[in-house]
């Protein structure tokens, strides 16, 4: 394991932070030796109940290092808080700082019915599967408070890893509790947390000790590649001097660039193919037969909005330098002085209560180091691959990286050429022969057996000589770029971004109460009627249609995209019209159309003569 | 007999007092149409999704009119164009993708939503 340097801490403190919470947050980043003071050791096993290995008070971090990970499917867990009965929730909701917190808008009116119906399936989903008992988030918050109370302090873990050219500063975060579900109306709830910052810092070529900060990432969630990370100098950032604000989502603590209101999108596989199908269309739609509304660009791929929000409006406290809490640096490696914690590697258990969750969303994570099944995790092991910048060299090296991929372009080039070379000796002695033997009918099969030879070499030739052409325009482009890094220019900031996570917009916050009430009622509303419709024998068909045009009229009614829709119903029935029509004249469809070609290409054809 | 005959005279009545009104927002429609308003834009919209309602719903019943379901779909094809739409100045509401809006204006946007709805609340 690297020793940290007084360096190395320097370098972490002088990047330190800030985090801003959001009102009504109940946990902020604590010191994992006081939560393990708190809390017991447990173990389930399989077809047996829960055991416990150490009880609350008497666990140390010994016990945690010394557990044995040979029992097939037994999870070793902690348990910071006991659930509390529901009228001490009550109780203790009244009177926290969770009364001050306002959702806004609902959540499901921010999303379409595909959904609102996702939705409705997890909430099934989470009265069969494993989840946080009731009352356990604000059994954790009067503890998590009790210890503040005591002495109030926030701390982070700090590591620094060098690789790639690349020094990463990590800034790791634990939380007692993530309380997104029980009191922000999210997707889940978990006993403990973790959460990590990166920044992202080169050498200074020209002065010796220095560094240059280079990029930034914030863990969300389990996503992980290029959209996670920003360059340091994009001018969207908000930072105080070297210390970049960091807003973070209330109860889950995913961390964002932006404050605002999130709604996570999972992107959808395989959907790649109906995406590029759809922009086909979409552009002879709007451009060919420039119908309705003016060409925007489609994301490359699909995805759903989920319908749960993150708040991140960092209305609440804040953390850091220069602020009214600033931290205690805590390192998760040893340095010259002192060993790095013995749990970070000694312990693979969860930190916080197992649920059995089947997706375990209400399980407790293992991290910093571990997954929940003891492997090691890619933002621990991986720190300049988790954000996607293991493809992208320090600035400080892109010009020799440039340089380099420019040699091996030319040596490919070189090798090319005399490939070329030797095809086109090859071909002219193909063609030869072709000639020596051409019109000798006892020769017909060597004849063909030449010709197909020389078709082939001619392919061959075609393709090694428009590779060379290519390569060409990007050794071009390479020089072009090279003076471009030489004189400084970085390029567009947001190049690398695919689908960045972005507040939602002001449309999703502004909608009425009738659009929130409609959203709420709207899936069982839906639920009802098809059971009505399905009463009612030999109406099921139409019924159904029926009901999803009402449904879908309520819905344009309360968003006031009444236009919209009745723009885009009428352009629907126009081309059911133009279907019948087309099945009904088929014959005499395609006769004017033929008809129609024959007259443009006789216009053209005259234009050009008289042209 | 008689019964039957009043309910044929009745929906005779009936459907010629909906022909009659069609007609009567048809004409409204196309003068507001020669003054280039956007409502007559919206109602020439709705008459023409009324009529190619009426179109399918007799397609199917086998007393097809494809003259003007023919009608009916240049009529609403040519209204849907895009340079139509703005010389009626119909709004087209559009939502950019998220990737492409400007965080700046979304946080401007944003705080002020917040500050009403925190008023509100």
């Amino acid at each position: 394991m690297t020793v940290l340097s007084t360096n190395d801490i320097e370098l972490l403190r002088r990047f330190e932070p800030i985090l801003c919470f959001n009102q009504g947050e109940q946990f902020f980043p604590m010191d994992v030796e006081r939560y393990i003071a708190e809390a017991r050791l447990c173990i389930q096993r399989p077809n047996e109940l829960p055991q416990t290995l150490v009880p609350r008070g008497q666990l140390t971090v010994d016990h945690l290092i010394q557990l044995h990970y040979d029992t097939a499917s037994a999870v070793y867990y902690l348990n910071f808080a006991e659930p509390l009965p529901p009228v001490q929730v009550r109780e203790f909701r009244q009177n926290s700082s969770l009364r001050h917190f306002h959702a806004g808008q609902g959540r499901l009116a921010r999303v379409g019915l595909l959904a609102r119906l996702g939705d409705l399936l997890f909430s099934i989903s989470l009265l069969m599967r494993g989840r946080v008992p009731g009352g356990l988030a604000a059994g954790a918050a009067m503890c998590y408070q009790k210890l503040q109370k005591q002495h109030e302090h926030y701390c982070y873990y700090g590591r620094v890893i060098r690789e790639h050219g690349y020094i990463a500063l990590q800034y790791w975060f634990f939380y007692a509790f993530n309380d997104w579900r029980s009191s922000f109306n999210g997707v889940n709830d978990h006993e403990a947390d973790w959460e990590m910052i990166t920044v992202y810092v080169t050498e200074d070529e020209n002065e010796p000790g220095a560094v240059i900060p280079c990029w930034l990432a914030y863990s969300s969630h389990e996503f992980e590649g290029d959209d996670l990370r920003r360059r340091w100098d994009d001018p969207d950032l908000e930072r105080e001097g070297n210390h970049p604000l960091v807003y973070v989502a209330a109860g889950s603590h995913a961390n964002y660039y932006f404050r605002g209101e999130y709604l996570p999108t999972a992107t959808v596989p395989y959907v790649q193919s109906i995406m590029r199908a759809w922009r086909r269309v979409r552009y002879f739609w709007q451009t060919t037969l420039r119908q309705g509304d003016a060409p925007t660009a489609l994301p490359e791929t699909g995805f759903i909005r989920i319908p749960f929000v993150d708040y991140a409006r960092g209305d609440g406290l804040r953390i850091g330098p220069n602020q009214k809490r600033n931290w205690e640096l805590r390192l998760l490696q040893r340095t010259e002085d002192l060993p790095a914690p013995a749990w970070v590697d000694g312990y693979r258990g969860l930190w916080g209560l197992y649920t059995g969750d089947l997706i375990a969303g209400e399980d407790a994570p293992a991290r910093p180091k571990y997954h929940r099944d003891g492997t090691v995790h890619k933002m621990w092991y991986d720190p300049i691959g988790w954000s996607g910048l293991d493809k992208v060299p320090p600035p400080n090296t892109a010009l020799a990286a440039l340089e380099r991929q420019q040699r091996a372009l030319l040596d490919k080039q070189a090798d090319i050429t005399r490939q070329i070379e030797e095809q086109a000796q090859h071909l002219t002695g193909l063609e030869m022969e072709a000639q020596a033997i051409q019109g000798l009918s006892y020769m017909r099969t060597q004849i063909a057996e030449v010709q197909r030879q020389i078709q082939t070499a001619t392919s061959e030739l075609d393709r090694l000589k428009s590779q060379r052409a290519t390569n060409a325009e990007v050794l071009e482009r390479c020089t072009i770029y090279a003076q471009q890094l030489i004189s400084g220019q970085s390029g567009d900031p947001h190049a690398h971004l695919h689908l960045p996570q972005l507040p939602a917009s002001v449309d999703d916050i502004k909608l009425g109460r009738g659009a929130e009430t409609w959203s709420a009622i709207s899936i069982g509303f839906l639920l009802i009627g098809y059971v009505v419709i399905a009463q009612s024998t030999g109406f099921w068909g139409p019924g159904v249609l029926i009901l999803l045009g009402v449904y879908t009229f309520l819905e344009a009614l309360f968003r006031h995209q009444i236009q919209n829709f009745i723009r885009t119903f009428v352009v629907g029935l126009a081309l059911i019209t133009t279907l019948v029509l087309v099945v009904e004249f088929f014959p005499q469809v395609v006769l004017t159309l033929v008809l129609l070609a024959g007259l443009v290409i006789i216009i053209e054809n005259v234009r050009e003569i008289r042209a | 007999g008689e019964a039957e005959d009043v309910q044929v005279t009745t929906g005779v009545m009936l459907l010629s007092s909906a022909y009659i009104t069609l007609g009567i927002f048809a004409m409204v429609s196309g003068i507001g149409m020669l003054r280039m308003r956007s409502w007559a834009w919206l109602m020439a919209m709705i008459i023409q999704g009324i009529a190619m309602t009426i179109g399918l719903f007799n397609y199917f019943q086998g007393q097809p009119s494809y003259l003007e379901m023919l009608f009916s779909v240049i009529i609403v094809f040519y209204l849907n164009q895009r340079d139509i739409q703005r010389a009626f100045s119909v709004a087209q509401h559009q939502k950019e993708p998220m990737s492409l809006r400007t965080v700046e204006s979304d946080r401007a946007a944003t705080a002020e939503a917040q500050a009403t709805l925190a008023r509100r609340n």
